[in-house]
């Protein structure tokens, strides 16, 4: 195995720069969405309306896309939390006296 | 005896193309909107990457952060050709509508000649032979007159479809992820097959090849390029200035609404900062243009060419062309290089210039069509403090790429040649002596403000030789005193020799300004060439409408072998606004 290391404000700054990001391309599938295309010429509306809501669906997914690495990213740093939490626990109960005070 | 006389029915209304350009514009703007947001994200999870984080862990993230990055940047791209597509679409559109309102008046005013023939019909009581031949022959021209409105009307919904038809493609071609995430995603066949074909532009090919490769597309194809390939089209040298113009519009609704987006997102950069701001030049610049009214015919509107645009060359000082005038059809084409401290920043100001020159030329001129462009194709040193403005280094190389644009230009209307004037002004004199340095080219060779002439000894080796190269300098203009003149010569001061010196050989015009101080300066003196009645612009004037002979010869300056060299014009009482000497602008009522 190899290195291992992390900071920790790093990890939390990243999951919430991602929740940003799924936050706009939920912004974005709205926008995509709720546009019309009523101002194209009946020919064209058919591809155009089936182009946004395409279109509407991959936004979303890349929102859900960034949540999943917010989501990451958080667990991540509760795992790691607990994690410390126990190892702390293991060091402090060790008794490295000898003798009475054992 | 009773005589018929066929008269034509009326013609119905002719049905409008269908869709609202504007609101496909909106629609357009969602797109670029969209196509900001995928860029944000594609950048942010690069940036992301860097999380100070170390292990296996870290390394699947990587991965996975990685190509959520490459596959929206793709999306980016993709999105925004769409909304290219669309943007095209609503200006063909709007460009059809105008076309079908033309139409609609002509068959107008063909029901009200129709009506008039009626009437002089029924009013007739003694129908002689001659009065019936003579209404026969006004029904016959007012039938073949209806059916030539009518096949105008065939080939514009002809038109119609077709530009429907292509932004159907367009959407379609971008409709499953696997198009999304392709870089050829939001191209149509028709697009892309016409692009691969040998001479077109962007592959290396001569303006001359690509002039051809041009002409060899259909109308079709050549809507379909623009939309899909603006980025190539709007540079494109050999094309029409036209089809630059529609492309390059393309890329500046794009670049204005998709980086308004990250603007307000607060995700935009220092650097795309400056191309928004350089992009709302060049919008601003177009629309004083566009409603710019000719001099002599105020119902004439010569519009705006935005011939040239990339707003993030050279670090975001931008390169720009743009025209004042029909580049394409104009008698007299007049192309003005800037100097140091110029960016695109610059770019309505010059504008403004530009219809300065229009006007001069087109209001003392032969009644000639004019267009004037201001040309920013090269990275301009950005002031006396910048070392590059001490060297020719960037004027040698403006002069290659505004030779390039000159032979494009050329190569553009190679069977209908304007008459072509290169006019330098300051450090872009000395770019544009590079650029004519035997380069016969153009047709006239104007230096104004100059600091030198590069690479020329004399007159004679610019353009097609000494008795087309004119100098403009007004005695007060420190900067056009520092090219070598004399025995002694500046010391490298300098760019080159001094153009106005009687060794060089080239036609001085008066350009004295009426406000000048008593000293020289390198402000007023050497900024106001182009202002409303001026000497200056007055015959710059007659030298773009292709008649040097006519300017008002001004007395070189020389150096005598005794004391330093002299200026006569310092001591000529200069004019303004003076009819056929300084007036350049017309009264409009």
């Amino acid at each position: 195995m190899g290195m291992m290391g992390m900071e920790y404000d790093a990890l939390v700054k990243g999951s919430a720069e991602w929740r940003s990001l799924a936050k706009l391309m939920t912004t974005t599938a709205s926008d995509l969405g709720s546009t019309t295309t009523s101002a194209l010429p009946p020919r064209v509306q058919r591809a155009g309306k089936s182009f946004l809501t395409r279109w509407d669906g991959f936004a979303r997914e890349s929102a859900a896309i960034a949540d999943g690495f917010a989501g990451a990213l958080t667990a991540t740093q509760d795992d790691t939390m607990r994690a410390g939490d126990a190892v702390d626990r293991r060091f402090s109960d060790l008794d490295g006296r000898l003798g009475p005070a054992r | 005896m009773s005589v018929t006389i066929e008269v034509p029915p009326q013609q119905d209304v002719l049905p409008k193309p269908e869709g609202d350009p504007g609101g496909a514009d909106a629609l357009a703007n969602v797109l670029y909107a969209a196509a900001a947001r995928y860029e944000e994200f594609a950048d942010s999870a690069k940036t992301l990457q860097s999380l100070m984080w170390r292990g296996l862990a870290y390394d699947a993230y990587k991965v996975a952060s990685g190509k959520a990055s490459g596959e929206h940047t793709r999306m980016s791209e993709t999105v925004r050709k769409v909304g290219r597509g669309v943007t095209g679409f609503a200006d063909t559109l709007r460009d059809l509508t105008r076309t079908h309102d033309d139409l609609c008046e002509r068959r107008l005013g063909l029901n009200t000649a129709r009506a008039w023939l009626i009437s002089d019909i029924n009013s007739v009581a003694d129908a002689t032979p001659a009065i019936i031949s003579t209404l026969r022959a006004r029904a016959d021209d007012l039938r073949l007159d209806y059916a030539a409105v009518m096949e105008s009307y065939e080939d514009l919904m002809r038109q119609v479809r077709k530009n429907e038809d292509l932004l159907r493609d367009i959407f379609l071609a971008a409709d499953t992820l696997a198009e999304a995430t392709s870089k050829s995603g939001g191209v149509p066949a028709l697009a892309s097959s016409a692009m691969g074909r040998s001479g077109a532009p962007g592959s290396g090919a001569t303006p001359a090849e690509v002039r051809q490769w041009w002409e060899g597309l259909t109308e079709a194809e050549r809507e379909a390029v623009i939309s899909a390939y603006p980025d190539i089209i709007g540079s494109g040298d050999g094309l029409p200035a036209d089809a630059r113009d529609q492309a390059n519009r393309i890329m500046l609704d794009d670049d204005l609404a998709r980086l308004t987006t990250k603007s307000q997102d607060g995700t935009i950069s220092a650097l795309e900062t400056k191309i928004l701001a350089n992009a709302g030049q060049a919008r601003d610049a177009l629309a004083n243009a566009d409603k710019y009214t000719d001099p002599l015919d105020a119902s004439i509107k010569p519009g705006g060419t935005l011939w040239l645009y990339d707003p993030g060359a050279y670090d975001g000082d931008g390169r720009v062309g743009i025209a004042v005038g029909d580049l394409d059809t104009a008698t007299d084409v007049g192309v003005f290089t800037p100097g140091i401290n110029t960016d695109m920043q610059d770019t309505v100001s010059y504008t403004d210039k530009m219809m300065n020159l229009y006007e001069s030329t087109r209001y003392n001129g032969d009644g000639s069509s004019v267009a004037t462009m201001f040309w920013l194709g090269y990275d301009a040193p950005h002031g006396p403090t910048d070392l590059a403005t001490l060297t020719e280094a960037r004027a040698e190389e403006g002069g290659r790429n505004l030779a390039d644009a000159i032979d494009g230009l050329r190569a553009s209307r190679s069977d209908d040649p304007a008459h072509l004037t290169a006019i330098g002004h300051s450090y872009g004199s000395t770019t544009t002596s590079y650029a004519v340095e035997g380069n016969a080219q153009v047709d006239d060779v104007v230096l104004i403000g100059s600091p030198g002439a590069g690479p020329a000894d004399g007159a004679g080796d610019l353009g097609p030789g000494a008795g087309h190269v004119y100098v403009g300098r007004d005695s007060r203009d420190l900067v056009a005193v520092l090219g070598d003149e004399g025995w002694i010569g500046k010391g490298g001061l300098g760019l080159g020799n001094d153009p106005s010196s009687e060794d060089f050989g080239a036609t001085r015009f008066e350009a004295e300004d009426v406000d000048r101080s008593w000293h020289r300066n390198a402000g007023d003196a050497h900024s106001s060439y182009l202002d409303n009645d001026t000497e200056s612009l007055y015959n710059l004037g007659l030298i773009v409408d292709g008649h040097g002979t006519d300017v008002h010869v001004a007395e070189q300056s020389h150096d005598p072998w005794w004391g330093p060299p002299e200026d006569p014009e310092a001591y000529r009482d200069p004019t303004a606004n003076q009819p056929g000497r300084s007036d350049t602008t017309a009264t409009r009522r």
